[in-house]
């Protein structure tokens, strides 16, 4: 199953990129969550331990032939929207939501990984290619339905961030494949009519943070709070930033959930405007490498399959940095590679594997 | 895949490059944005809301008189923060420390719930008792600072000069005013680093007073002629139920000022229990017209300009002389009276034959150049300029007024430094009450030096004017009565009607007595400037600003060194000077003997309370005492005059 020309074709870039973002990572923990004060051992040993099995997931992940997971697809996402369904039962209610499934001293988070699972998913039910005119409405009644029944379980957690996410996948695969026109426009349509009855089943939380990041003034103590400290941070890095473990604002607890969500805000108060480029550079390069990839493809399947990665990669990135700045509304999405959490990077470097495993098979076929 | 569908893959994988080249840019613009355009307006949010700044008073640099005595010092005194997140029963607290505190309690508990600091004073200078008294209590989260508080040893003495301090050390009015950064130095914070949660840390120890860089003034003050003239100042005022007034003496040779009094006093200790008015520095701030006391400055300028001799005759029309559409009218009339006597008559008809001979553009110039109408920057705030119009300005009588001094508006500082410089033998020095600026370890690191200014008239003017004035103090001048025992003087008298301010136009009731010399004449020490601000009785300022003169240049001289003539100097045990023990005066002595209340000053350091209290009891003084053990330090000074309802201070401490 191994081949020899898989090593020469591994793709060691790539992986380079992905190593230095998560150094950075564990270094941004460690700068501005050490002071002693947490209980239990520091958050970024935590993530060093998950960053080891994460890049041992992500070889397994890249060595299995992605053929297999073709195969697997369908059994795979319904054993993950199991776990979904059993986070209900069993779930660990942390801070309002019920998200995690304990496994001994681990919790885990189902819904991360059906990000994973929907993306195979859907990458194996486009692999047969539409007819000329592209996908009609009633063909994609089954992608719907892959992805409604993840994303309302999610939303009941409730996790608007992690759904959204979903929801931006799935289209971006849409678009990536081909569609008639006419669904098209009904899609549109239909989601146009949706919004106000998604709006009805947002949680207040949820309702309060999209109308402050239309209007911060709105609530400047409660939700705006959070806009108004990421901004603050930022900008009070400068262009130089103030330092290694000198981020007042990220070590005094002003800038909220700074380990995870704001955790790009922290990162530019502490090295400013210079160590933000040399990131958003650093991620630039991995999606523009992974869209490389996907050119690359020599079928539907693995195309599908890495682009749909790549898309979740994206968004995160994107949204996530667009709400450190404040040009988006404050859902929890975190930033890949660098925001604190053993179930996303996993899922995470997972992609990553995907994306590993479709590029050094380009040639093999 | 398909060939028609590799074109579509590849339009669609170029727009999406382009796609998120374009999300890159737009992170990137906002960063740029952020951390570049608005970096100082978020930097400066930053700080705010994690750095508490608390003020805390410096130490104050201490104000001297020129021989040392402490006139404005700063003392430690409690004041009671709260560090409301440690505080645990806001209501008990609260109720508690109204009570002690008389404060309402209401207020207190805002204070402490209100959580936005975690820094807040509850009450600044708190007396010991209270501090005794909440420290007994032990509330968790109340604590207590040492500030400093200024104080006044001397209360009344000189406050209009030396002013007073509000809170915050922030000087008000006079030199605390004027030189409110000097003493103050580097303010000084404390600053407080907080959480997200309000949990502050204080970045460092409270800062340390040396930082402070406080500096002490000394001026040129002497407390001892300063209380002379106030106690005579005083005097005057109610024996004349008068409004108020002003002395100022000063040292002709160097512009030195060497008291300044005005009436009302106010105890700058208790500023505010005060009228505002009573805080004005009269001798700079008022204006008023001189009267008489200006011929001196037009006997100035006929000298100087030789076209007056002393002997020279002037037809005085027997006591009314029509100038235009006004009559000038003398006190009493006469006919021909020679320039001399125009002088020692105080004749305003004579003045004016002798003011229209020399021209109205050269007497202006004189006037000028004497220093009227313009600030004497003698270094204290609120100074003014008077009132004098260039001639192009004056009415065809102009010039025969303000040749007797009506018309013109002046200062005291302004009649002190012109009559100054003729004692001076016509060179006009600075005025100057900031004598040194020293360091708190008392180096000196500025000294003000005499400084001449220009000389006005020559030696010679300056000397027959002299000779001239001394005859107005002879018999039958107007300023008889301002000649001290034993010494000569010159001088001049002045009264003036006050202008209305209602009705315009001179007041027929209300007057201002004057009169301004210099003694002793063949080496003129000091120049004294007395007026009483609407006197009732008399209104002349021969009767009622002369007498002043004369007390106060009969105390000062020998306190200076200058022995009347006539007078036996024995041996004296207690210098009034404190530091020098050589040859004193009987003449003090002789006067402390005769009356009661009047004593030396002993020296009563090292000595306990109670002995300290037996040796100086009984004497009519305001004895106040702070500290325990023995005295350490004491004002006034030992061998200083101290008379009945002075105020004396005692410091004590026990040795540790």
């Amino acid at each position: 199953m191994i081949d020899r020309r898989l090593f020469t074709h591994f793709d060691w870039r790539l992986l380079g990129v992905v190593l230095l973002l998560s150094s950075i990572g564990i270094l941004n923990l460690y700068s501005f969550t050490s002071n002693g004060e947490g209980m239990g051992p520091a958050l970024y040993l935590k993530q060093m331990l998950w960053l080891g099995i994460g890049l041992g997931v992500m070889l397994v992940v890249a060595f299995i032939d992605y053929r297999y997971y073709a195969d697997f697809a369908y059994p795979i996402f319904f054993i993950f929207l199991l776990l979904l369904v059993l986070v209900f039962g069993f779930g660990v209610i942390t801070s309002g939501a019920r998200r995690w499934i304990r496994l001994g001293s681990f919790s885990f988070q189902p819904s991360e990984f059906m990000k994973i699972a929907l993306i195979i998913a859907l990458a194996k039910f486009y692999q047969t290619p539409p007819d000329r005119k592209g996908y009609s409405l009633r063909q994609l009644t089954l992608p719907f339905a892959l992805l409604l029944m993840p994303v309302i379980l999610i939303l009941k957690q409730p996790d608007l961030g992690t759904a959204i996410i979903l929801i931006l996948i799935f289209f971006s695969i849409l678009l990536f494949v081909k569609i008639r026109f006419s669904s098209l426009l009904a899609i549109t349509g239909i989601g146009t009519l949706i919004i106000p009855l998604g709006w009805s089943l947002l949680k207040d939380y949820q309702k309060r943070r999209i109308l402050t990041f239309l209007n911060p003034e709105l609530d400047p103590l409660g939700a705006g709070y959070h806009l108004l400290q990421s901004k603050i941070a930022v900008g009070s890095g400068g262009i130089l930033g103030k330092g290694f473990m000198k981020g007042t604002q990220c070590r005094l607890g002003f800038l909220p959930e700074q380990h995870t969500d704001f955790i790009f805000s922290a990162l530019a108060e502490e090295w400013g405007l210079v160590g933000g480029l040399v990131v958003i550079g650093l991620y630039f390069t991995l999606i523009l490498w992974g869209l490389r990839v996907v050119v690359q493809t020599k079928d539907r399947f693995s195309a599908i399959l890495s682009f749909g990665t790549l898309s979740m990669l994206f968004w995160h990135t994107f949204i996530n940095m667009g709400m450190a700045m404040g040009m988006m509304p404050v859902v929890g999405i975190p930033l890949p590679l660098l925001s604190y959490g053993g179930s996303f990077l996993l899922s995470t470097l997972i992609g990553i594997g995907l994306l590993l495993n479709v590029s050094m098979r380009r040639f093999l076929f | 895949m398909k060939r028609r569908s590799i074109n579509w893959f590849k339009v669609r994988i170029i727009f999406l490059t382009s796609l998120l080249f374009c999300c890159f840019v737009l992170i990137t613009g906002r960063m740029f944005q952020l951390q570049v355009l608005k970096k100082e307006q978020l930097y400066r949010l930053a700080t705010q809301q994690r750095i508490s700044e608390v003020p805390l008073l410096p130490k104050r640099g201490i104000i001297y008189d020129r021989n040392g005595n402490e006139l404005a010092v700063s003392l430690e005194v409690d004041s009671v923060y709260a560090e409301t997140k440690k505080v645990m029963e806001v209501e008990r607290t609260a109720r508690e420390l109204a009570r002690i505190l008389q404060l309402d309690s209401k207020e207190i508990q805002e204070k402490l719930r209100r959580g936005k600091s975690s820094f807040e004073w509850i009450k600044r200078h708190i007396s010991p008792g209270e501090a005794e008294a909440i420290k007994a209590l032990r509330l968790p989260g109340i604590q207590f600072l040492k500030e400093n508080k200024r104080f006044y040893p001397y209360h009344q003495l000189a406050a209009h000069v030396i002013g007073f301090v509000g809170l915050d050390s922030k000087g008000l009015e006079g030199i605390e005013f004027q030189y409110n950064e000097l003493l103050n130095g580097k303010p000084l914070v404390w600053m407080m680093e907080r959480d997200a949660i309000g949990r502050g840390i204080f970045l460092n120890d409270p800062p340390i007073e040396k930082e402070s860089e406080s500096r002490n003034i000394i001026l040129t003050l002497d407390t001892h002629l300063q209380r002379i003239a106030e106690t005579e100042l005083e005097q005057a005022v109610q024996k004349w139920e008068a409004r108020g007034g002003l002395v100022i003496i000063m040292e002709p040779k160097t512009g030195k000022i060497l008291a300044m009094a005005s009436s009302p006093f106010f105890n700058p200790n208790q500023f505010l229990n005060y009228r505002p008015r009573t805080w004005k520095n009269r001798a700079i701030t008022d204006v008023f017209e001189p009267g008489s006391m200006f011929k001196v400055f037009l006997a100035a300028a006929a000298l100087e300009e030789r076209m007056v001799h002393p002997s020279d005759s002037f037809y005085c029309e027997n006591g009314a002389y029509t100038v235009y559409d006004r009559t000038i009218r003398d006190h009493s009339p006469h006919g021909w009276l020679t320039f001399k006597q125009i002088l020692k008559v105080s004749s305003n008809i004579g003045a004016s034959k002798v003011a229209e001979k020399i021209g109205k553009d050269r007497f202006y110039r004189y006037i000028r150049e004497f220093g009227f109408g313009e600030k004497t920057h003698v270094g204290l705030p609120g100074e003014a300029k008077g009132l004098l119009r260039h001639p192009r300005y004056w009415s065809p009588v102009s010039l025969d007024t303000i040749s007797f001094g009506q018309g013109i508006s002046v200062t005291g500082i302004q009649l002190a430094v012109a009559l100054s410089t003729i004692a001076n033998g016509g060179r006009q020095m600075r005025p100057y009450i900031v004598e040194r600026i020293t360091n708190e370890k008392r180096e000196t690191l500025q000294v003000f030096q005499p400084e001449e200014v220009k000389r006005v008239i020559s030696e010679e003017t300056s000397k027959t004017l002299i000779a001239l004035l001394k005859a107005t103090t002879e018999k039958g001048g107007t300023g008889e009565q301002a000649v001290p025992q034993g010494y000569e003087i010159a001088g001049k008298t002045g009264t003036a009607q006050k202008v209305d301010p209602i009705l315009g136009g001179y007041s027929t009731e209300h007057y201002m007595s004057g009169f301004m010399g210099l003694a002793p004449v063949e080496d003129p020490k000091m120049v004294v400037v007395v007026v009483i601000d609407e006197p009732r009785g008399s209104n002349l300022g021969g009767v009622v600003a002369a007498p002043v003169f004369r007390s106060i240049v009969e105390r000062a001289l020998p306190y200076l060194q200058v022995l009347p003539k006539g007078i036996q100097i024995v041996k004296n045990e207690f210098s009034p000077l404190g530091e020098t023990k050589e040859v004193q005066p009987s003449f003090e002595k002789e006067r402390v003997g005769e009356e009661t209340g009047r004593m030396i000053m002993p020296d009563l350091t090292g000595l306990t309370l109670r002995n300290a209290l037996s040796r100086i009891e009984g004497r009519g003084l305001i004895i106040k005492v702070s500290g325990s053990g023995k005295v350490t330090e004491q004002s006034p000074k030992p061998g200083t005059l101290v008379e009945k309802g002075e105020i004396c201070y005692l410091k004590l401490e026990s040795p540790s």
